[in-house]
């Protein structure tokens, strides 16, 4: 269900990126998914 | 070096000084500013747009004012440059993008407006990194703004060109935003100091968002007393009392009794460069000689907080640009366009739990500004890094180069805190290094005097070679 449209180009910068700007897309989901795990409590978002 | 050169490498209250002082007029030195720019912006690549005109009217009314005399604000007649996120009623706003050419600004932001009030005269619109994304400063519509100290060298972001203006000598000041280290990081790689005041402090209406929750209007500046004068001026509390509580006197007035300095156990002294180590470490030297205790504080696991960043920027940046896709996605960079796509995949329950993070970071640096007054930490693990490069190792840890730079500032965007970088020491490449200083909410002051008393410790970086 993607809002916007997406390059080829730009999907493969997110799987595998090469601009160094920041995290590929599959090490962000793995590492939310780690984040995920971690007990927060009751903690309200800020 | 000519003596106009040398003019324009004077800090802004020197200028402001002299102004008063009538050693030179308004017009004058808005005048060798321009020349300055005329022969090295197509080189340093730091402005966008130039508005000479409109420097040289604003400039003369300051001579109007001075000649009038009576009380004239500290900052009258100072030329500034302002980072291309900012608005400046009537002059585009492009945010670096060729997707926001024509986007032209109806009213100026309120930071201009405090600006304008005190006489500072802007020079016009300074270079960054598209959209304030990433802190390479890397620009492909504008070019990319180069290092005062080594031109194939980034300047660092995202507020590359304000940063690069201030160190070639062509502006005295500049706005730049923060919202990892936009302003801290470009600010002590091209040897000049950084301020980031706390969330809030200083209003971002008017100023092109990247991350509403964490988007923060910075300061760069020649001296630590330079960015108080700014700050107090931003914040419309230009009183003496305030300046002289940074950075006045000797002896006891410059002491640092009592002052309790946090140096974090972990992570932040991990994977550095060992000269930027040494420089932390001398850093700390100086401060206990001034009377300042330290100790060991540990702060909140950081490990994960690159992540908890990016997971409440991009789908705020998205839910910014998203519009402007539609009708203009292929002006957008493929860079900035890339971290869009990430934002789009980053699901609500992502989002609102990193914004859990942010309130247990916030309780928890709560707790450690309880037993210390002032944090500091490195500025950087790397100094300025090569232009076009991707991905840097320190420590035999290879990381984005992005994530390298902002590893130690982007945490206190998220915690609001108030952070200035300071240059310290010179490394072996013959580049600026230095350090972070992090305080209290609305603390600024104190983290500003801590920082001149280093400043003076440390005698500061050499200017750069002549341009």
């Amino acid at each position: 269900m993607a809002t916007y449209r997406w390059s080829d180009a730009e999907l493969a910068e997110l799987v595998e990126p090469t601009l160094g700007i920041i995290t590929g897309l599959p090490e962000l989901l793995a590492r939310l998914e780690a984040l995920r795990r971690i007990d927060l409590g009751a903690t309200p978002p800020a | 070096m000519t003596p106009a050169a040398s003019t324009c490498f004077q800090p802004a209250t020197v200028l402001a000084r002299s102004l008063r002082e009538r050693a030179f007029t308004a017009v004058d030195l808005v005048d060798m500013f321009l020349a300055r720019i005329e022969d090295h912006n197509a080189r340093t690549k730091s402005y966008i747009e130039v508005t000479g005109d409109l420097a040289r009217r604003a400039a003369a009314a300051c001579d109007r004012r001075i000649a009038e005399g009576g009380d004239l604000p500290p900052l009258l007649g100072v030329p500034y440059g302002v980072k291309d996120l900012i608005d400046i009623e009537g002059i585009a706003t492009t945010g670096g993008s060729a997707a926001f050419r024509d986007n032209i600004a109806a009213k100026s932001a309120v930071v201009i407006e405090r600006l304008d009030r005190a006489g500072a005269v802007s020079l016009g619109k300074t270079n960054l990194h598209e959209f304030a994304y990433g802190t390479t400063g890397e620009n492909q519509t504008y070019g990319t703004a180069v290092n005062a100290y080594d031109h194939s060298r980034l300047a660092c972001g995202s507020s590359s060109g304000s940063a690069s203006a201030v160190a070639h000598g062509l502006a005295a000041f500049a706005l730049g935003t923060d919202t990892g280290g936009s302003t801290r990081v470009p600010a002590v790689m091209n040897g000049l100091v950084g301020l980031k005041p706390s969330y809030g402090r200083l209003p971002t209406e008017g100023v092109l968002p990247f991350c509403w929750s964490l988007d923060h209007v910075g300061l760069i500046t020649r001296t630590v007393m330079d960015a108080a004068a700014v700050f107090l001026h931003c914040t419309e509390r230009s009183d003496p009392e305030s300046l002289n509580a940074v950075g006045a006197g000797s002896g006891e007035a410059r002491s640092l009794r009592g002052l309790r300095v946090g140096i974090p156990e972990v992570y932040y002294f991990d994977h550095a460069d060992p000269e930027i180590i040494v420089a932390a470490q001398d850093a700390m030297r100086h401060l206990e000689c001034a009377g300042a205790t330290l100790s060991k504080v540990v702060l909140p696991d950081v490990r994960n907080a690159r992540t908890v960043s990016l997971t409440i920027q991009m789908p705020e940046a998205l839910a910014f640009h998203g519009p402007h896709l539609e009708s203009r996605g292929a002006l957008y960079s493929p860079d900035f366009r890339a971290g869009l796509a990430v934002g789009q995949y980053i699901l609500a329950d992502h989002y609102v739990r990193a914004r859990r993070f942010l309130s247990r970071y916030r309780a928890e640096m709560r707790e450690v500004f309880e037993a210390v007054d002032v944090i500091l930490t490195p500025a950087t693990p790397i100094p300025a890094p090569k232009l076009g490069t991707v991905s840097v190792a320190v420590g035999g840890v290879e990381e984005p180069v992005g994530n390298a730079l902002t590893r130690y500032t982007s945490f206190f965007n998220m915690t609001g805190h108030p952070a200035l970088t300071l240059p310290t020491a010179m490394h072996s490449l013959g580049l600026p290094i230095g350090i972070q200083l992090v305080g209290r909410h609305e603390e600024e002051l104190l983290i500003l005097k801590v920082a001149a008393v280093l400043e003076e410790a440390s005698g500061g970086v050499p200017p750069p070679r002549s341009t």
